[in-house]
């Protein structure tokens, strides 16, 4: 096991800038997503750390060594594809076992070991089958197994569960917490799912344009996102955000828009320019009755989810979510009044987190 | 309604199987015949009702085929379709993986995939004279390499398009899951790549030894005499040499039919992938 040091990569595929001076160090047992929308370059990232792609600048460390332009065979890393890539005319056992066979490992100490991995993701039974003979759930264990048999210095998964079912994905998200917290090893998980960046990760990356947007521990990300770019991509459904400008009125600052009037946190830095004001869907509370501070709103949608109810609300012609544990006593086209707990305030032209 | 429906159903499923028993007896028949003359006596083949099953069974044809050579030439035959299919499946399986798997440009790639197809359809006959003149100076014709020459290139090309289809189907990441396992690109196209598109390599083998099998154009230019004639050529002239034994012709068809027919039977399930490459799975 190691740690994983990128250090200003760069990666083009002819005009388009995939990854552009990325830098990034995972600790040596640290679970890392990469998130981020499809062409972010999260993918090129990891596919660089495998060593099947090779970065046009910087330099990628795994442990002390450069493995920069190392192969992909000699970086001891193992990758968990999104299709899994399982090869399509051996058995579980043999696929299982493809590395250690590289390795030179002789097949009595190979089948021991494989029985050992097959046992941990529950295959035992499947060893003899062909992957055609799999469901898509056997067959992401099987991917698992090979990656874990051969005790690599670090875990690479690119969407690992994008192709299993819903309810199968949520069984697997878990079993992948199990088991990076039992082996320890140090994980680079390549995601666009923020719920599966924010439940396995000890730390995300957030990543746009092939830069890295944020880099923290999921609450932080979520609580303190360094940009709009974060804050509108994690979180579901997604924070409301107003447009206006602070004032100072009797000493305290205002965030003043066409139909808002919030009394805020002054920034350290208080822009010249417009800002953002952005509040999560579970901090903006939905009242029945005016009072002081509280917008009037109109629903306009509901969504129960059982647990909780999404009020979709319109303030003038702004559309703004709130999510209530109990709706239901709400009615569409009643008129409410939404009272905000807790905001973040953005500098609008530049996207940065003033508070 | 349903009693209707099924015995429409019903009515449906006997046209079906009506229709497919005239295919199968269209292309039956022919193969049929051609056995059962072979095996009836010339006073037998003489009668105006011919019969479906030789009254007296006899080898006649065959000993006469074996006087005139075709255990010869079939073992030409089979020298010539083994070399072709060797030669053009060893350019075209790494052919194909280049063309597909090497990161060309693709305005390179493209163009070349192109070319390469032309030999497709371009027709033999318009180089047929002017080749047979080269070969004729080179002093090689009149030679089973020759004719394994002439024949690499169409098939080749054959094999290239077919196989690149393959590859596309093969999903990049298996090759790179092996590269990560261990392997280098070499041994991962060896051990990974290559068994996993096997049944499709055995697929075109077969097709590329009968194309090459039932060749006649570049065999009947190139092989002057019986060292380089092959049975397409063989039977051909026993029609016109002596007079018309259907007996003989018949032997000598029967002769090249069994190893087409073999292959076909064996390796049918590869086959039947075979003509359906690159269609939607």
């Amino acid at each position: 096991m190691a740690d994983v040091r990128i250090e200003r990569i760069t990666k083009q595929f002819g005009q388009a800038i995939a990854v552009n001076d990325l830098s990034l160090h995972v600790r040596d047992h640290e679970f890392v997503s990469l998130l981020g929308p499809s062409g972010c370059g999260k993918t090129t990232t990891m596919r660089c750390v495998a060593g099947l792609e090779r970065p046009d600048a910087g330099q990628i460390f795994i442990g002390e060594r450069d493995v920069t332009t190392l192969l992909p065979r000699d970086r001891d890393v193992a990758l968990v594809f999104q299709s899994y890539a399982l090869y399509p005319h051996m058995t579980t056992r043999n696929n299982i076992g493809y590395p250690l066979r590289l390795r030179g490992m002789d097949k009595p100490k190979r089948d021991a070991a494989v029985e050992e991995t097959a046992m941990m993701f529950g295959i035992d039974e499947l060893l003899e089958r062909f992957p055609r003979q799999l469901s898509g759930g056997q067959q992401q264990r099987v991917a698992l197994s090979r990656a874990v048999v051969r005790q690599p210095r670090a875990f690479l998964m690119d969407e690992p569960l994008s192709n299993i079912d819903a309810l199968l994905r949520v069984t697997m998200r878990a079993e992948l917490k199990r088991l990076q917290q039992q082996l320890g090893i140090t994980t680079i998980f390549v995601t666009h799912d923020q719920v599966e960046a924010l439940t396995l990760s000890d730390r995300i990356v957030v990543m746009e344009f092939g830069t890295v947007q944020q880099v923290g521990k999921p609450l932080e990300i979520y609580r303190q996102p360094a940009n709009l770019f974060v804050a509108r991509f994690v979180g579901s459904p997604p924070m409301n955000f107003f447009e206006g400008e602070l004032r100072s009125e009797a000493g305290e600052t205002v965030f003043v828009s066409d139909m808002l009037r919030v009394p805020v946190v002054a920034p350290r830095h208080a822009p010249a320019n417009r800002v953002t004001l952005g509040v999560r869907p579970e901090s903006l509370t939905v009242e029945s009755a005016p009072s002081d501070g509280a917008t009037r709103a109109k629903i306009a949608l509901l969504e129960p989810l059982g647990y909780e109810t999404i009020v979709h609300a319109t303030i003038g012609s702004d559309v703004v979510r709130s999510r209530v544990a109990d709706g239901e006593d709400l009615a569409v086209d009643q008129d409410v009044w939404l009272r905000i707990g807790s905001e973040l305030l953005f500098d609008t032209q530049s996207g940065v987190l003033l508070s | 309604m349903q009693p209707n429906a099924s015995a429409s159903n019903a009515g449906k499923r006997a046209l079906v199987y009506l229709v497919l028993a005239l295919a199968l007896i269209w292309t039956l028949f022919p193969i049929y015949w051609v056995v059962v003359t072979s095996l009836k006596s010339n006073a037998e083949l003489a009668a105006s009702t011919p019969s479906l099953l030789p009254l007296q069974p006899v080898l006649d044809g065959y000993r006469t085929v074996i006087e005139r050579g075709i255990p010869r030439m079939a073992l030409n035959s089979v020298i010539v379709a083994v070399g072709t299919t060797i030669v053009s499946l060893a350019l075209a399986v790494p052919g194909s993986y280049g063309l597909t798997r090497l990161g060309l440009p693709r305005r390179i790639g493209t163009p070349l995939a192109l070319a390469i197809g032309f030999a497709l359809i371009f027709p033999a006959i318009a180089i047929v004279v002017p080749m047979f003149q080269l070969a004729v100076r080179l002093g090689i014709y009149d030679q089973l390499g020759t004719l394994i020459l002439l024949n690499v290139p169409f098939n080749a090309a054959f094999a290239l398009w077919v196989l690149r289809t393959v590859w596309m189907d093969i999903p990049r990441n298996i090759e790179e899951a092996a590269l990560l396992d261990g392997d280098t690109r070499f041994t991962a196209f060896r051990r990974v790549l290559l068994p996993a598109m096997l049944p499709s390599l055995i697929a075109v083998a077969v097709l590329v030894f009968i194309f090459t099998w039932n060749e006649f154009l570049f065999a009947l230019i190139f092989s002057t005499s019986p060292r380089a004639m092959t049975l397409p050529i063989g039977i051909a002239a026993q029609v016109p040499q002596h007079e018309l034994s259907w007996q003989i012709v018949a032997a000598a068809g029967t002769v090249a039919l069994v190893p087409v027919v073999a292959a076909t039977v064996l390796l049918q399930r590869y086959l039947v992938r075979g003509l359906t490459f690159g269609m939607a799975k």
